[in-house]
């Protein structure tokens, strides 16, 4: 299992177009990805689930990594992370 | 919050949209928001549209949510529509859409009313019932009803 925390910098937080590339790139890998902030936990693969959670800008969330791919998945997420968040 | 935003009369059932066309879809609905706020049509529909180029808020489940994001908003509003047959919307998954929620916010919002009003949308549509429930709901008193109840149980 690999894990990283994440803090939105995007002023508008983690919104829906985002939120829908980030659920492209998690379908893309085959690890189960989930999300999680202080509050709730969401499938990193499930649009609704994902901006169910309502991350603001500046707030930090933990992305969880598990699979036989998890180190590559998780360099992954991480970096399309810093590119669009 | 949610009875803030949406009322009856921004709830629009059985709309028949022709050539069953997205853009005409999207007039449509600028028309009835128009109608309903004041906000010049043009206005609407010209941010709505921009919202779609981006891509597409077809975000999955026969569902859209548009956006409008507007400079110089006094009232933000989500309005309802639900057509009498699909519309193409290029959604994610590739299913037309038979019922939008359409949200005309302002554009600079230190709030965040927007991403609030998407995250707690999101949380009942990630849920199919609540998805088949306001796809049959046969009149706007019950949609509205319905919307209510629910989204009163998420704020708490």
């Amino acid at each position: 299992m690999r894990q990283f925390d994440y803090v939105i910098k995007d002023p508008e937080g983690l919104h829906a177009r985002p939120a829908g590339l980030l659920v492209q790139c998690a379908k893309e890998c085959t690890s189960k990805i989930s999300i999680s902030t202080s509050q709730a936990s969401a499938d990193a693969k499930k649009l609704f689930k994902v901006m169910g959670l309502g991350v603001a800008s500046g707030e930090k969330f933990t992305v969880t990594v598990e699979g036989k791919d998890e180190a590559v998945d998780s360099d992954k997420i991480r970096a399309f992370l810093e590119a669009n968040l | 919050m949610i009875k803030d935003l949406l009322k009856m009369e921004t709830i629009f059932l059985d709309i028949e949209v022709p050539g069953q066309k997205k853009k005409s879809a999207l007039k449509l609905l600028s028309e009835k928001c128009a109608d309903y706020s004041g906000i010049e049509e043009r206005t609407l529909f010209k941010a709505f549209e921009q919202r779609e180029k981006i891509d597409s808020t077809g975000f999955g489940g026969g569902i859209a949510i548009p956006h409008a994001k507007l400079d110089k908003l006094e009232k933000p509003f989500i309005a309802i529509m639900r057509f009498k047959e699909p519309i193409d919307w290029k959604s994610i998954d590739g299913q037309p859409v038979k019922l939008v929620i359409a949200l005309v916010m302002p554009k600079n919002d230190k709030n965040n009313t927007h991403l609030k009003v998407i995250s707690s949308l999101s949380r009942k549509l990630a849920n199919e019932e609540f998805i088949q429930e306001i796809t049959a709901k046969e009149n706007r008193g019950e949609l509205y009803k319905f919307i209510i109840e629910k989204m009163e149980e998420n704020a708490k």
